[in-house]
């Protein structure tokens, strides 16, 4: 007898149930995504792109999260499997501008402009607008050799969604490419914003050092182990800083003259 | 079911958005992402291969524009399309320019054609006279084509060689190889001699001319010297290659011809030593010929006739066979031997 009403429908209940779950589910997700922007924003992109993993496990659909994983993937400098990565994403989220961003930022990190300025225009075209894509724009720029790259990333910068780590972004793509002054103005822009940010003090401190300021790199690497003691990173830059003969010097100089 | 990415709201059951094509069925897409190895080899291979693609295109910048410079300044040099006029001079080599106002490209194309002929005249034999008529055919060719350089210069590369290929197989099929023809039937025609014992007149490798049909009549009289045809024939101990053989005729028509130990006699008389055959007097047999009308007696002495003396009855097999080839047909006599050409050491008249 049991067994004829096993199959029947109680909508009460089982709403009742779905909502909790989604409810646990939506808790879920935004703890990881915000454990995995944390993370980034300490530098640590293994572990954010764990969390952005752990986040597209409980929600597919969540396109930050698989931006969040290319951006991670471009900053472990594993760009061909970011491209790859950012192409999957764009299969399954036809047509969406900022995964178009990301992946003409991995296209132009393997050295091929062109492809990455096609991607950036669809990006721009895109529906929507998010400083993600004056910053990929700003590095196609960069990556093809032309100017108009800092308006881009001024633009990225004004942007009304844009936050303060919008400028440590822009400074390690400038940083990338080697124009170590504009990566330090940038820097110094995120930092004015947000001065307890650890990971800002090190991307200037590391500008620093690219233009030979040897004495205020050490500085900035100094305040980012106030704010974060022990930072294995931090002290290995500190550390770097502090044995850098006046040949690597003079040839870090020579280097960003170009 | 709203679509993640453009947020229309699309029908239950649909597994694409009807809007952006984006994917609404994703519980089964894989969120690993792939992960590099130690060495980041795809990464830095694509680097690598992007770079050199740069590399190539910064190269290739300068000369594009440079080429479209060149292009354009020739549109503005040769304005004229391809006149009938010109084209009907050309079929005289450089006469296409001569006469339509590129006088020094026309002088240059007669001359290097004029050059070219003369060449092939100068070393004649049959190998040499085709290279340099090969190459005065180029000359000719380019004559032509230079008359369509407008059209050809904006044309691929591929396309232009294509288009000379064709221009110069036209005019050798129809225009050289005939003319050539024509020529050796009616003036003269060189002729190697590969397969004949060397004797102090003639020797193996000498090349000679044959009488065009212009300079003879196919009448011939004792003492010519003349090329033949032989036919294939042997037997037990004697063989005879077919071929084209030269040697001098020893009786005409109505003659009777009698080789013995001795001598050879023609009518009773023997044969003075200027009428001899060109390698002497080598067959000694008892033969008879009593020539019939268009029947010549010309006795192969250049040829290498192979006779085994061992072989039964080969002596007998030799004079029949002797008295086979000997007789020789009017329509068999190619032409008469002129004058021999090659080596320039021995350069003389046959006689």
């Amino acid at each position: 007898m049991t067994g004829r009403f096993s199959n029947l429908e109680f909508e009460h209940g089982r709403e009742q149930t779905q909502d909790a779950l989604g409810q646990q589910q939506d808790e879920l997700v935004t703890d990881f995504l915000a454990r995995a922007t944390a993370a980034y924003h300490l530098g640590e992109f293994e572990e954010a792109l764990r969390f952005y993993t752990r986040a597209l496990k409980e929600d597919r659909q969540l396109i930050p999260a698989w931006i969040g994983q290319v951006q991670m993937l471009i900053e472990l400098d594993e760009c061909h499997e970011a491209r790859v990565w950012a192409q999957r994403a764009e299969e399954l989220f036809r047509g969406h501008g900022d995964l178009l961003a990301v992946q003409a930022q991995a296209i132009a990190r393997l050295n091929d402009p062109k492809s990455a300025l096609a991607l950036s225009d669809a990006a721009m075209q895109a529906a929507g607008d998010m400083p993600l894509r004056w910053t990929a724009r700003g590095e196609v720029m960069l990556a093809r050799g032309v100017r108009y790259a800092a308006e881009c990333f001024d633009n990225a910068l004004n942007h009304p969604a844009a936050t303060w780590f919008e400028g440590v972004v822009i400074a390690r793509v400038c940083q990338y490419y080697s124009r170590a002054t504009l990566a330090l103005r940038y820097a110094q822009i995120a930092l004015r914003e947000m001065s307890t940010a650890p990971f800002a003090w090190l991307v200037a401190g590391e500008c620093e050092a690219a233009l030979g300021s040897l004495a205020s790199a050490r500085t900035n690497f100094d305040h980012a182990l106030e704010l974060r003691p022990n930072w294995p990173l931090a002290i290995a830059a500190r550390q770097q800083a502090e044995h850098s003969g006046i040949w690597r010097r003079l040839f870090r100089r020579l280097r960003l003259r170009r | 079911m709203q679509c993640p990415a453009c947020q229309f709201e699309n029908l239950p059951g649909l597994t694409e958005c009807a809007r952006c094509g984006s994917s609404l069925v994703l519980d089964t897409v894989s969120v690993e992402p792939p992960r590099a190895g130690r060495l980041h080899l795809a990464t830095n291979v694509s680097r690598v291969r992007g770079r050199m693609g740069l590399a190539v295109a910064s190269i290739a910048a300068p000369i594009s524009p440079m080429t479209n410079r060149v292009l354009s300044w020739l549109r503005v040099q040769i304005p004229a399309p391809v006149s009938g006029r010109a084209l009907a001079w050309s079929l005289l080599p450089g006469f296409g320019q001569l006469m339509c106002g590129r006088r020094r490209l026309g002088q240059i194309l007669l001359g290097v054609w004029c050059l070219c002929v003369l060449l092939a005249m100068i070393f004649v034999s049959p190998g040499w006279s085709w290279f340099f008529l090969g190459l005065a055919v180029s000359a000719h060719a380019t004559g032509i084509l230079a008359v369509f350089a407008t059209q050809l210069v904006f044309e691929r590369i591929l396309s232009r060689l294509l288009f000379g290929l064709v221009i110069y197989v036209v005019l050798m099929l129809v225009v050289y190889v005939p003319t050539t023809d024509l020529l050796a039937t009616t003036i003269a025609r060189p002729v190697q001699l590969n397969d004949i014992i060397s004797t102090p007149a003639l020797q193996r490798g000498d090349v000679i001319l044959l009488t065009g049909s212009l300079f003879h009549d196919n009448q011939y009289k004792r003492g010519d010297v003349v090329a033949y045809l032989i036919p294939n024939v042997g037997g037990n101990g004697v063989v005879v290659n077919a071929g084209l053989s030269v040697d001098r005729i020893i009786g005409v028509p109505g003659d009777t011809v009698v080789i013995n130990a001795d001598a050879i006699l023609v009518n009773g008389t023997p044969l003075p030593a200027n009428q001899l055959p060109l390698g002497g007097r080598l067959y000694r047999a008892d033969l008879t010929w009593q020539l019939g009308p268009d029947e010549y007696c010309i006795l192969p002495s250049l040829l290498a006739l192979h006779i085994n003396p061992t072989a039964r009855g080969a002596s007998n097999m030799a004079r029949d066979l002797l008295r086979d080839v000997g007789c020789v047909r009017l329509n068999e006599i190619q032409a008469p031997a002129w004058i021999r050409v090659r080596p320039w050491s021995r350069f003389g008249r046959l006689e």
